[in-house]
């Protein structure tokens, strides 16, 4: 008398022994005893033949409809946020476990810190330089020596970029510089307050040019504001009469 | 031709060397038998060689069949030996095809055979007949066959998830199978 699944062999199986025959669960020695019994009874074998036969359509329904079928990817927010807080709280945990790594990072931003703060200073002082009032300004020539009009600092021009001087400006130097811009001012002056309908009433009351014509075309705002340039009667006796 | 007759009748006519009785013999058959194999074997195609190796062992002893017992038993018998015989026959070679380590999903899940229209037509009517009757089910029983079937869990794992007795799993498994058999049999579609 052997036993399977709590009934003897010589017996028929049980439910249990012909589900567990069925799905392949039943233990190896007692699988043997069962199919000795199972080639010579033909009640175990009509009632395995018909669970079979159900379990086959089960199978194939599965097979057919459901296993050709990926798995679904179910997207949770709630799940998605605990990953989220999983991972900064992975972060925190890193280094609170590893006190150098934090300390190391700690001063790694404060020294961020202090190299921003003095990349905006450096770059604000230099804005200040740039915005100074240029007293002097030095095309050529030796360098001047320290104007004692002002504190400002002496700056030159060189490519319209202006680099400051530390030496003093030279006595001889601000003369020079004196003389240029007076003669620079004369001249703009004239320029400017001979219009060029008044140049060409004297020219044709004179019969020669009053002052040597611009090679160039003049620009529309070649003027200045405050002056007014309309031909006056005055201005053309005066010139007459200077001729006589 | 043969749809009357039953199946002692038409063991009788193949007896007599009909070759179309026992071919209806056959049809009518062929789907419980390969089940059965399938059941002993776990693999569809070793099921459909025993199958095919259970009938032409039918065929050839024919003339030993004497009516004591019904044709389905002598059918189930003469599959069940076969198996049998196939299991011990790849025990001996050790071949690897029926080796518990093998991979069960290559086990269980097999590129199904290319059909015509109308088998798949039949195919298809009877996956909603049994999606009917698996859906009609007492619950704890249908519960049995989707872990089982479906999940693949062990009766183990089974009975761990629902708190129940291991024996209690097989046997409800069991009532559903047997279940699902009374269903299926009331269908035209049983005889494919």
């Amino acid at each position: 008398m052997n036993n399977i699944n709590n009934e003897t062999v010589e017996s028929c199986a049980s439910s249990a022994g012909l589900v567990a025959y069925l799905y392949g669960e039943m233990e190896p020695a007692v699988q043997d005893l069962f199919e000795n019994h199972l080639s010579g009874c033909d009640r175990c074998t009509d009632d395995f033949a018909e669970i079979s036969f159900a379990r086959l359509d089960v199978y194939e329904w599965n097979r057919d409809e459901f296993a050709p079928l990926e798995t679904p990817q179910f997207a949770i927010p709630y799940i998605e946020a605990a990953v989220r807080a999983s991972w900064l709280s992975g972060l925190h945990g890193y280094f609170a476990s590893n006190r150098e790594w934090a300390f190391a990072g700690g001063a790694f931003g404060l020294i961020a810190i202090i190299f921003a703060a003095w990349f905006t200073f450096s770059i604000a002082r230099s804005g200040e330089i740039s915005e100074v009032e240029v007293p002097e300004i030095h095309s050529t020539g030796g360098v001047p020596e320290n104007d004692s009009r002002t504190n400002f600092p002496v700056v030159t021009a060189v490519n319209d970029k202006f680099i400051k001087a530390d030496n003093p400006v030279s006595e001889t130097a601000r003369d020079k510089i004196e003389t240029a811009r007076t003669s620079l001012r004369k001249n703009s002056v004239r320029v400017a307050a001979v219009n060029r309908r008044t140049l060409k009433t004297a020219e044709l009351i004179m019969n020669k040019p009053v002052l040597s014509r611009r090679s160039t075309a003049p620009r529309l705002n070649d003027f200045e504001d405050d002056e007014d340039n309309t031909l006056r009667l005055g201005d053309l006796l005066a010139d007459v009469d200077s001729r006589r | 031709m043969f749809i009357d007759l039953s199946d002692e009748q038409l063991v009788e006519l193949a007896v007599s060397r009909d070759a179309e009785a026992f071919g209806e013999i056959v049809k009518r058959w062929e789907r419980k038998i390969f089940a059965l194999c399938f059941g002993m074997l776990g693999r569809e195609d070793d099921a459909r060689d025993a199958a095919q190796e259970a009938f032409i062992a039918a065929y050839r002893n024919l003339s030993k069949f004497r009516g004591e017992a019904k044709v389905s038993s002598w059918l189930h018998r003469i599959a069940v030996n076969q198996c049998l015989t196939t299991k011990r026959r790849a025990k001996t070679r050790s071949e690897d095809f029926l080796d518990e380590d093998k991979n069960e999903e290559e086990r269980y899940f097999v590129a199904p055979e290319k059909l015509s229209p109308s088998r798949t037509t039949e195919a298809n009517e009877r996956l909603t007949l049994v999606r009917q009757a698996v859906t009609s089910l007492p619950s704890d029983l249908r519960q049995i066959i989707v872990m089982k079937e479906f999940e693949d869990m062990t009766f183990q794992e089974i009975s761990e998830t629902l708190e129940v007795p291991l024996s209690t799993v097989k046997s409800r498994l069991y009532t559903a199978l047997k279940q699902l058999r009374m269903k299926l049999e009331r269908t035209p579609l049983e005889i494919t």
